[in-house]
């Protein structure tokens, strides 16, 4: 292999497979071109340095390979902002709980310079792991949002805009950009949480001392869920899973369609009977009460009262996404039938 | 930034939104790319060829020229001319090139 074609194929290792054959051929035609110019101009052959000079002149493989193609972006700039606005708040959340949990550490166990030393550094290394794989997730959810959006913002510009439109009724098909974005992180923090962190939902200790709900076990950590739910897991994160699609979808089409909108019906109505099943079926509370009394040396009456409420919550829960995923169920149905053309009945002479 | 580079920097800029009307006008004829970057550059216009090619692939993608690959001696080339979509638009940019340049006139202090 000359220098030529070395220097042509390494233009061609950045280039798209559809396009990289024929941008090559003509590279080569071009280069080879030059070289005729050149010594003609020179009056002598071609030789080795002379091929250098024109790879030379016609510039950096890798640039001469991105000057074919539309800029590449995992982010791009109408994302960008509030891909920004959101790693500030997690991250203000990240150390504001890395702060909490070091403060309420050090309040409940016997203090020494070492042991505060100690628990800083833990908290600093959970600090930095979390913070690494919020700022990767973040950024994975983002790429595919931007992603799921580029043909709509493609198209963007090529209607005319009408300040008409601010003035008309809403359209109750049309589907905001936040909505969809707003499900998706939703789903994709559940799908996180209830399959790799399911400790998150539980009570946890700090020590013998000090107990709190929800921020991430130090010592003792009892889960709050039952093996009943986690049993259902599997067809959650079906739901779940189907649910980022579906939301996927919207973001291209921005509009809902029948296909979509029937979808959706399907959705919301197994989310209907897996509820009514979780609710009727064995409890999905994990937690009893002489266990948590003996763990929170609370006693057993306050740990009972607490077990209750815990149950009642999950109860109130379930019957809410039960009330409120039929009342979107006949929303929907309602907006399918009135979206039918009416016929018009010419009037018999 | 040093004058010099900001000046570079503009004028390049400059030249970059003129070349779209400069090719159209030389593909007339058919041109192979080297042969086309050799006919701007004798009239006073030096295009590099990371410009020159990818600006001919979209001007192809968007139907203003038309290309054919022909197998000539001493090697293959493919050449570029312009389309019917091409002639069409042609006129009416000239003319608001003409336009843009008197605008300029009158705006430019000697």
């Amino acid at each position: 292999m000359n220098m030529i074609d070395k220097y042509v194929a390494e233009i061609g290792k950045n280039l798209p497979r559809k396009m990289r054959a024929d941008i090559e051929s003509e590279i080569r035609s071009t280069l080879q071109d030059m070289l005729d110019d050149r010594s003609k101009q020179e009056s002598r052959p071609v030789d080795d340095d002379m091929i250098k000079a024109v790879i030379t002149d016609y510039g950096n493989p890798e640039k001469v390979a991105a000057s074919y193609m539309p800029a590449r972006y995992l982010i791009g700039p109408h994302l960008y902002p509030i891909f920004m606005l959101v790693l500030k708040i997690v991250f203000t959340v990240l150390i504001v709980l890395g702060v909490v949990g070091l403060v309420i550490l050090a309040s409940t166990s016997h203090f020494t310079p070492q042991s505060f030393l100690e628990m800083t550094g833990k908290t600093f290394v959970q600090f930095y792991t979390g913070a690494i794989s919020a700022f990767g997730n973040i950024v994975i959810i983002f790429a595919i949002i931007d992603w799921a959006m580029r043909s709509e913002k493609e198209n963007e510009g090529q209607e005319t805009w009408n300040p008409d439109k601010l003035l008309s009724a809403p359209d109750p098909d049309e589907v905001g950009m936040w909505g969809p974005i707003g499900n998706i992180f939703f789903s994709i923090i559940v799908i996180l949480i209830f399959n790799f962190y399911p400790q998150v939902i539980g009570i946890n200790f700090a020590s013998d001392f000090g107990w709190f709900l929800g921020v991430g076990g130090y010592v003792v950590s009892i889960p709050l869920l039952s093996d009943t739910f986690f049993s259902y897991l599997p067809w959650l994160n079906l739901l779940w899973g189907l649910n980022i699609i579906l939301n996927l979808v919207l973001l291209r089409r921005r509009h809902w369609q029948p296909t979509t909108r029937w979808f959706a019906i399907g959705m919301e109505l197994a989310g209907v009977v897996l509820a009514i099943m979780m609710l009727t079926g064995p409890s999905l509370v994990g937690i009893t009460a002489p266990e948590l009394a003996r763990a929170a040396h609370m006693p057993i009456e306050a740990a009972g009262v607490l077990v209750t409420m815990i149950n009642q919550l999950v109860t109130i829960l379930l019957l809410l996404i039960i009330i409120l995923n039929s009342i979107d169920i006949v929303k929907s149905i309602y907006r399918l039938v009135r979206k039918k053309p009416t016929q018009v009945i010419p009037a018999q002479p | 930034m040093a004058n010099s580079e900001l000046f570079e920097n503009t004028i390049l800029e400059l030249r970059r939104g003129v070349i779209v009307l400069a090719v159209l006008n030389q593909l007339d004829y058919e041109q192979y790319g080297y042969s086309l970057l050799k006919l701007l550059a004798d009239q006073g216009l030096d295009v590099d060829q990371g410009t020159l090619y990818p600006l001919l692939r979209r001007l192809e993608t968007q139907g203003l020229l038309q290309s054919v690959w022909k197998i000539e001696e001493p090697r293959p080339r493919r050449y570029y001319v312009i389309s019917r979509k091409g002639r069409e638009l042609l006129p009416r940019l000239n003319e608001a090139w003409n336009n843009i340049v008197a605008m300029m006139t009158k705006m430019v202090k000697e």
